[in-house]
């Protein structure tokens, strides 16, 4: 077998796909990924066994159909170095052979047949989600997800598909993300289904949708949910365990509300965390008439004030925040976009409502006893 | 002036004292002399017979058949510390507490209202004895290193000023071996050396040390001439709470290591709820038959000093993350860092009715603890914590 691709597009399907591949397992056959060319397309497939990825390779001809295992890093060393715009893969039952113009390359191959196979998105019944709103909806809940805890449901991102609209929360049990964005049916799905996603796997699918995507198709099958987005299909085992019914902790009612503007407030919660360290990380927010200061006090690094200008005019009152919590919220923001910022009291839950239908909340840090 | 106060043959003079008859009688505290088990503290008498703390529990039983075998209960003996504890803090607030047994103690500042540090140091002692029936041996110096060594001098029931001009005397005649530090291996280039005494290793010039033994080298001359400038630190201005156990007998039972983990690890917890203060960072070192030292860490995503989830942390760490075949253990050491006195908590989204119990059982066992201490309160399951 015979192939001929263009190098930027190859290496990119083995950047996607490599995000599979296991950086340690007994399994040392799944440090490669398989190339797989059929009929009608020409793929990389990656897996740990817990998430698979399967990416069409565009701009890549071949002349028969086969497979063969190519080791991720190796290959991806020789991609990056070599200057030719295309690049010749020759496959034979003893040894691959990559050839840039000047240079040729003959590597050891392992049989194909012993790596696991993973079909193309063939799924009849699926819901449809614009991909951009998609990848924006992961970028704002993915950061809540809980990835140290040994509490495996948090480690994910909760996934409620309705008949027409998508939900998507994640949560550490500090803060919480939801956002919810419309979308369609394809053929007949469950009435209520809401598969909790690993962390890595969402990781994944952000990186692997492209800018010209238009669709993405989501499809739950027993403990497994499948994406296409473009050229990309992803398997993943769901997550186990129940996800805390997160509507419960979401306020309705509050005291103030201040509007602010995401980009500057950004900026004033990155001045109040640069005096604050692991073991002194509350920061205060006093808010008073037409100002909100952020107190940051650390021993033996120092103390700081950061005022920035709000529309308030409720009782004074001091809420103490851990800063990473807002900074890392502000940040998947563009700095032009409008941001609520809820309030009810020091000790109970604070909500960011952007437009309506995303929401942010977080606990404050409260005094022991 | 510095104290260092070590409280002899701690966990059997407590059994002697609560139980008068053992009085006189080889007592060993730990394990069971027909299973496993180690023993965790011998009296004087049991001591006579080549039994010390580390041994098995058996081979102790061999050494000395007639020996009184006692379970031990760690958490009445932590009870008996927090008295000596509250002794020692009438005096000054710098109290550095090492283990149960032991502590340092800056009474420079105190000597205005107590007196000389000497005399501090003998109403410790007296008042241990009054108070509590125990006997604890007393060194003072100007510093912790000599301290430590004056205490252990004239052990048991030894008392030993050392004031600076007498350094050099104290010192010069004592063996190398005495010098933090000095194990096996550099006691065998001592040897080579001719360099038996203190005094000898004195005379010897600092360069020489330092191409002997590189930047050990100055640490051995600085001790050599009876410098040592660390400050003794109470736990509340730590950086870090540790505590650790060498073990005069490598262990390589894992159940045993477990079971060690778990005392310290209620040490240190204790010490942090004492202070008021939280941990994030968990730290296990282990230190192998061979020498070689490891520590593995782990951070939590708070701070905490519930001792179920420090412990949680501990035995994973001891049963995930050291290398699957190892030689025997030497020493076991388990430490938080990262603390947190701020007083604040974060709040939680979602109940957690779990840790809520773990705070309580630890509430209303360090009470018990303080106000009974001679009910005997221990965790249940102790070697299985890791299953629940």
């Amino acid at each position: 077998m015979k192939l001929n691709c263009h190098r930027g597009s190859l290496s990119s399907a083995l950047q996607i796909v490599s995000g599979a591949v296991p950086a340690r397992t007994p399994k040392e056959i799944l440090k490669n990924v398989k190339l797989q060319v059929t009929d009608s397309e020409i793929s990389l497939i990656g897996t740990d066994l817990e998430t698979s990825i399967r990416h069409v390779i565009k701009d890549c001809e071949s002349d028969q159909s086969g497979e063969v295992l190519l080791h991720t890093a190796r290959l991806q060393s020789i991609l990056r170095e070599i200057p030719d715009e295309r690049v010749a893969l020759e496959v034979t039952p003893e040894a691959l052979i990559v050839k840039g113009g000047r240079s040729r390359f003959r590597l050891a191959v392992q049989d194909p047949s012993e790596f696991p196979t993973i079909a193309a998105f063939s799924e009849e019944n699926y819901h449809l989600i614009d991909a951009a709103t998609f990848r924006e909806m992961i970028r704002r809940t993915i950061f809540s997800c809980d990835v140290e805890s040994t509490r495996y449901a948090l480690g994910g991102v909760l996934v409620d598909l309705g008949g027409d609209s998508v939900t998507m929360a994640a949560t550490d049990s500090r803060r919480l993300s939801v956002i919810s964005s419309p979308c369609t049916v394809h053929g007949t799905v469950g009435e209520t289904n809401s598969p909790v996603i690993p962390h890595r796997a969402m990781s994944l699918l952000e990186k692997s949708l492209a800018e010209g995507d238009e669709q993405v198709k989501l499809a739950v099958r027993g403990n497994d949910v499948v994406v296409q987005a473009g050229q990309s299909t992803l398997y993943s085992r769901v997550v186990d365990g129940r996800f805390p019914r997160y509507q419960d902790v979401i306020p309705k009612e509050f005291n103030a509300t201040i509007e602010l503007v995401a980009g500057p407030f950004y900026s004033t919660v990155r001045q109040a965390q640069i005096v604050t360290d692991q073991e002194s990380r509350g920061v205060d927010f006093e808010f008073s008439a037409d100002t909100l200061t952020l107190v940051s006090k650390a021993p033996d690094i120092g103390e700081s004030r950061v005022e920035h200008p709000i529309s308030y005019s409720g009782s004074e009152m001091k809420i103490t925040f851990d800063p990473r919590f807002l900074a890392e919220f502000l940040r998947v923001l563009d700095a032009e976009t409008q941001v609520h910022f809820c309030l009810i009291d020091p000790q109970s839950a604070a909500v960011f409502k952007v437009g309506e239908s995303y929401t942010y909340v977080i606990m404050p840090l409260a005094q022991d006893h | 002036m510095i104290l260092h106060i070590d409280m002899d043959a701690f966990y059997a003079s407590i059994e002697e004292r609560d139980n008068p008859s053992l009085v006189g009688k080889p007592v060993v505290v730990g394990g069971s002399a027909e299973g496993r088990g180690v023993v965790a503290a011998a009296n004087y008498e049991a001591r006579k017979f080549g039994v010390h703390s580390a041994m098995a529990a058996a081979r102790a039983k061999r050494l000395c058949p007639h020996a009184i075998f006692l379970k031990p209960r760690i958490d009445h003996y932590a009870e008996v510390s927090r008295q000596i504890r509250v002794i020692f803090e009438q005096f000054t607030p710098l109290v550095e507490p090492l283990s149960l047994d032991e502590a340092f103690l800056d009474v420079t500042g105190s000597e205005a209202l107590f007196g000389p540090s000497a005399e501090i140091g003998r109403q410790i002692k007296q008042q241990i004895r009054d108070k509590l029936h125990l006997v604890a041996s007393v060194g003072v110096a100007t510093n912790k290193f000599i301290a430590k060594i004056a205490s252990d001098v004239q052990k048991p029931d030894g008392f030993v000023v050392v004031e600076s001009h007498e350094i050099q005397t104290f010192l010069d005649p004592l063996p190398v071996g005495r010098l933090w530090g000095v194990g096996k291996v550099t006691g065998q280039v001592f040897e080579q050396m001719s360099i038996g005494t203190i005094g000898q290793l004195r005379h010897v010039p600092l360069n020489t040390l330092i191409d002997w033994f590189g930047s050990s080298g100055e640490h051995y001359w600085q001790l050599a001439h009876g410098i040592d400038e660390r400050r003794v630190v109470p736990d509340r201005e730590a950086k870090s709470i540790s505590n650790e156990t060498t073990f005069a007998e490598d262990i390589t039972d894992p159940d045993v290591l477990r079971a060690w983990l778990v005392e310290l690890v209620e040490q240190v917890a204790r010490r942090l709820r004492q202070h008021d203060i939280k941990g994030r960072t968990v730290d296990l070192k282990v230190r192998f038959a061979n020498f070689k030292t490891i520590s593995r860490s782990l951070t939590l995503p708070e701070p905490t000093n519930i001792t179920h989830e420090l412990l949680e942390v501990g035995i994973e760490l001891l049963t995930k993350r050291l290398p699957s075949r190892h030689p025997p253990v030497r020493l076991l050491g388990f430490g938080v860092n990262k603390l947190d006195g701020s007083g604040t908590s974060q709040q939680q989204l979602f109940d957690r009715p779990d840790r809520n119990r773990h705070q309580d059982v630890d509430r209303v066992a360090d009470q018990i603890t303080a106000k009974f201490g001679k009910l005997a309160l221990r965790r249940g399951a102790r070697l299985d914590t890791s299953d629940d």
